[in-house]
């Protein structure tokens, strides 16, 4: 019987030719964009904001104060980490953040105009009405702040250990104390079509508070015999930002991110 | 066991068998069923008729859904949806119908006697707790009983989530002593009673938040109290879900939904404040909330839970992210009470006591001290709730 003879590419084994297929340079590219990918995705940052607010209104015979207190936090991770964000939080885990900043700002409503001031970096909440003066303790290091009229200010160590922390206010709210009244406008959350009714010089006027199931909240001042006027609004979803805006918002995380890079 | 309610002799169906009347279950023990002009409330054990809700002779009655507190839809032939309520009151919803169609997400639609228009039957009221509260088991009909919100689809359903049988049943417990001369009675109303300081982290580390309450303060047991987790995913509003019914303060997310708890206790007198688990949540089981005095301008607050992880027989995807979650994150679970505690005591401006036994502000899993029996008997004043 004839033995019939094999040429090289018939003898050499399955195995070698798999792997000699394996590396063209078809194949070599492919692994080379899937490497550099998941590299990249380790790698590159994207930089995501949220931002909170909760609402108190004091007012007295002709002026109302309006305080807004707001918490932007933020978080800068890889697109990796941002991938694995969708498992932690179908089973429950919330987003480790890196950055928060906090602000005040404060309406003053009069008979006449809306005035706007605003005070930075400083988390408060919690605003409490102490023998005519409005106070809050701030959320990051437990330091009382007064509200000067114009901004919040640390208070004095007098005015520290006069403090009552469960003074008329706050969560309940209070009725003609020295002249002033107080309600929650919005604290742990807001009711859609929530209104709160106070008076100035005698009239009646009211905010209405809105919220939709897209995480807008926005305030709406009515005067009488006017129509409805929006005074503030917030978009309470996640949004991304670029690493400029998110160091504009946590100016903390640039020198953070300058000291990590050394 | 006779039904309770017409006809008085046997009535054969097409089969040439004896027609079977379909009935509904309610809550408690109670039954529904509708046959000619009646629609008839009754005691399954017994077979006592609570109501008798009689139509007009040209009437046929056939049993909708069974409701929450023994109430019941039925479909009056000639007089449309009528609404029955736990004594047989009746008030009607929607005009005559040639069909209604329910769906899994609990809504349903009701075709007009012209066939002409759809009416949208109110969805708010969710279905008895009883497991056959739709005629035929389920909207598709296939005798399986099963409850709505096992699909988890009603975000703010009412019905307690409560350990199912076998289940590890495990207990947390965090706790605070301060020194300070604000009564525990002050510190209930300002703090307690308004979870105030939930899941409050001053770094922004925050575990949950509450999404829905009452007007704060708690001021009764049966009032809820909705949490969301607090996953920047789920600050993204999903477009999709966002397009459903729902109420306007419950966001629409994609991933983890917000969960609810009902106060089960509220007592002033004892400075306590419990909850259950609501279905949905991924937990199931009970916490309290408690501040009392253990001397002079000393006080304690402290939190205790047992709980399981939440088991969905028709969802195990679901089941199994519960259970997934129960155990990997048990530690935020203590974090989001321990933040609480802090964030209590920062407020009152008071230093920390030293009594080890009431210093457990980070949380113990499964403590020696106190016992399950002990935080049982403040959630509901026995060692065993509900």
């Amino acid at each position: 019987m004839a033995t019939a003879k094999l040429h090289f590419e018939q003898r050499v084994s399955i195995n070698h030719m798999q792997l000699k297929w394996k590396i063209t340079p078809r194949v070599l590219i492919i692994c080379i964009i899937v490497a550099a990918a998941l590299f990249t995705s380790g790698y590159a940052k994207l930089s995501l904001v949220h931002a909170a607010a909760g609402g108190t209104l004091f007012w007295h015979v002709d002026e109302a104060y309006l305080f807004l207190d707001y918490i932007n936090s933020g978080v800068r991770m890889t697109y990796l980490s941002y991938l694995l964000e969708v498992p932690r939080t179908m089973i429950g885990g919330p987003t480790l953040r890196s950055d928060v900043s906090c602000s005040v700002l404060v309406l003053r409503i009069s008979q006449q105009a809306i005035d706007p001031y605003t005070t930075r970096d400083v988390c408060l909440g919690d605003f409490r009405f102490v023998m005519g003066e409005i106070y809050s303790r701030g959320g990051i290091d437990g330091s009382l702040w007064k509200w000067s009229g114009t901004a919040f200010i640390r208070a004095s160590g007098d005015e520290e250990r006069a403090f009552n922390p469960v003074a008329p206010g706050g969560f309940s709210g209070f009725d003609n104390v020295d002249g002033w009244s107080e309600r929650p406008v919005f604290v742990t959350t807001a009711r859609d079509g929530q209104e709160v009714p106070f008076s100035l010089g005698g009239k009646k006027l009211s905010l209405l508070i809105r919220q939709n199931r897209l995480r807008e909240v926005s305030i709406d001042l009515t005067r009488p015999g006017q129509a409805p006027e929006r005074i503030w609004s917030l978009d309470e979803s996640a949004r991304w930002v670029s690493k400029a805006r998110y160091e504009q918002i946590f100016p903390g995380a640039k020198t953070e991110l300058k000291e990590s890079q050394k | 066991m006779p039904v309770p309610v017409a006809p008085q002799q046997l009535i054969y169906g097409l089969d040439s068998l004896p027609a079977n009347l379909q009935m509904v279950l309610g809550e408690n023990g109670t039954a529904f069923v509708a046959y000619g002009p009646n629609a008839v409330s009754f005691n399954l054990s017994s077979g006592a008729v609570n109501w008798d809700y009689q139509a007009g002779t040209q009437s046929a009655l056939s049993v909708m859904e069974a409701l929450t507190g023994n109430e019941v839809d039925v479909n009056d032939s000639q007089n449309g949806i009528i609404h029955l309520d736990s004594s047989g009151n009746s008030s009607p919803i929607a005009g005559p119908s040639m069909g209604i169609q329910t769906f899994w997400n609990g809504q349903a639609l009701a075709e007009d006697s012209t066939g002409t228009s759809q009416v949208q039957m109110p969805s708010e009221v969710p279905a008895a707790s009883s497991s056959w509260a739709l005629p035929a088991g389920n909207q598709s009909g296939n005798g399986l009983g099963v409850l709505q919100s096992l699909l988890g689809i009603p975000t703010n359903y009412q019905q307690h989530q409560l350990p199912l049988p076998g289940l590890p049943l495990n207990s947390n417990y965090n706790a605070i002593e301060l020194l300070t001369s604000v009564s525990p009675a002050d510190i209930f109303n300002t703090y307690l009673a308004t979870f105030a300081g939930a899941g409050i982290d001053p770094t922004g580390n925050t575990v949950v938040g509450i999404v829905d309450a009452p007007p704060p303060p708690i001021t009764a047991s049966g009032q809820t109290v909705t949490f969301e987790l607090q996953s920047f995913l789920n600050y993204i509003p999903d477009p999709l879900t966002c397009g459903q019914p729902g109420p306007p303060t419950i966001p629409c997310t994609t991933l983890a939904a917000p969960f609810s708890v009902q106060i089960e206790r509220f007592d002033t007198s004892a400075n306590t404040i419990s909850a259950v688990t609501l279905v949905g949540h991924p937990l199931a089981g009970w916490r309290y909330w408690r501040v009392f005095s253990i001397g002079v301008n000393d006080v304690v607050i402290e939190t205790g839970a047992v709980d399981t992880y939440a088991v969905l027989l028709l969802n195990p995807s679901r089941s199994a992210e519960n259970i997934a979650g129960y155990y990997v994150f048990r530690q935020r679970q203590m974090k989001t009470w321990a933040d609480d505690l802090r964030y209590i005591q920062q407020k009152l401006g008071a230093p920390q006591g030293s009594t080890p036994q009431y210093n457990v502000v980070d949380g113990q899993w499964n403590p020696q001290w106190p016992p399950q029996s002990y935080i049982l008997n403040n959630v509901c004043q026995s060692t065993t709730c509900n």
